[in-house]
């Protein structure tokens, strides 16, 4: 099971195409999870494997440990999200045995 | 369903613009139109690139000004317009842009489907080329019905 934060500054725009692309990119790899959006503001506290930005929030996100952060830079290109999220997935495995 | 959005009230090409704020109050400009926003919406899109940076340029080519929605959002809206000449919004992945589609969105996810839809017809690259080449908005309509 996959926690995932797609973060944007208002949580709604550039983070709501995320989440159907990593939803739809676990789904197809048959990774159970809970993908949620969020603005940068509200992940404070908050349980997570991995969050998906923008790099305009590379300074925001400074206090979160940065093997935890995928940067999208084409939010309308599956293939880019797809290839991070399962780099970012095999080396999750590494470090726990179940996702 | 995004026809529902991008129709021929809020689509427009080969717009002449000066620079990126120009075309966010032209692509804004078509929401207020409509009814979708008040006017101090678009001075948020605008604003929002300002304080954050140019986030909203999420592809090349492709810009998505949206701001948040107790900024002035009446109801769900989407405009596309394209850029006669590209401009530069200051995003060095994916400048210079030429399509603009402003977002008018509610604090609830009732746009996931036609920002579903959006991400379809925008991650397609040849229907992204029709869309930049189009003579006509009925050619843009056409994709997007």
């Amino acid at each position: 099971m996959l926690k995932i934060f797609t973060v944007c500054p208002q949580g709604l725009g550039s983070s709501m195409i995320a989440k159907i692309h990593v939803r739809s990119v676990l789904d197809k790899l048959g990774i159970e999870n809970d993908v949620e959006t969020a603005g940068v503001a509200s992940i404070l506290g908050e349980n997570f494997d991995l969050i998906i930005t923008v790099e305009a929030l590379k300074d925001s996100l400074k206090y979160i440990d940065p093997q935890k952060i995928i940067f999208i830079t084409n939010f309308f290109k599956k293939d880019e999200i797809e290839k991070k999220l399962i780099t970012k997935i095999e080396e999750l495995k590494k470090h726990r045995s179940e996702i | 369903m995004i026809a529902d959005l991008i129709n021929k009230y809020t689509v427009r090409i080969n717009i002449n613009v000066q620079n990126w704020e120009e075309a966010i109050r032209e692509g804004g400009r078509l929401l207020e139109n409509i009814g979708a926003i008040e006017q101090e919406y678009i001075e948020a899109m605008i604003q929002a690139v300002k304080d954050i940076g140019p986030y909203i340029v999420l592809a090349p080519g492709i810009a998505m000004p949206h701001a948040n929605p107790v900024a002035g959002v009446k109801k769900l809206g989407m405009s596309l317009i394209t850029l006669k000449s590209p401009v530069a919004f200051g995003n060095k992945e994916n400048d210079p842009v030429s399509i603009v589609v402003c977002l008018a969105a509610t604090r609830d996810e009732e746009h996931l489907q036609e920002l579903s839809e959006l991400v379809q017809i925008l991650g397609n690259k040849e229907k992204v080329k029709k869309i930049k080449d189009a003579a006509t908005i009925q050619t843009v309509l056409d994709i997007f019905s």
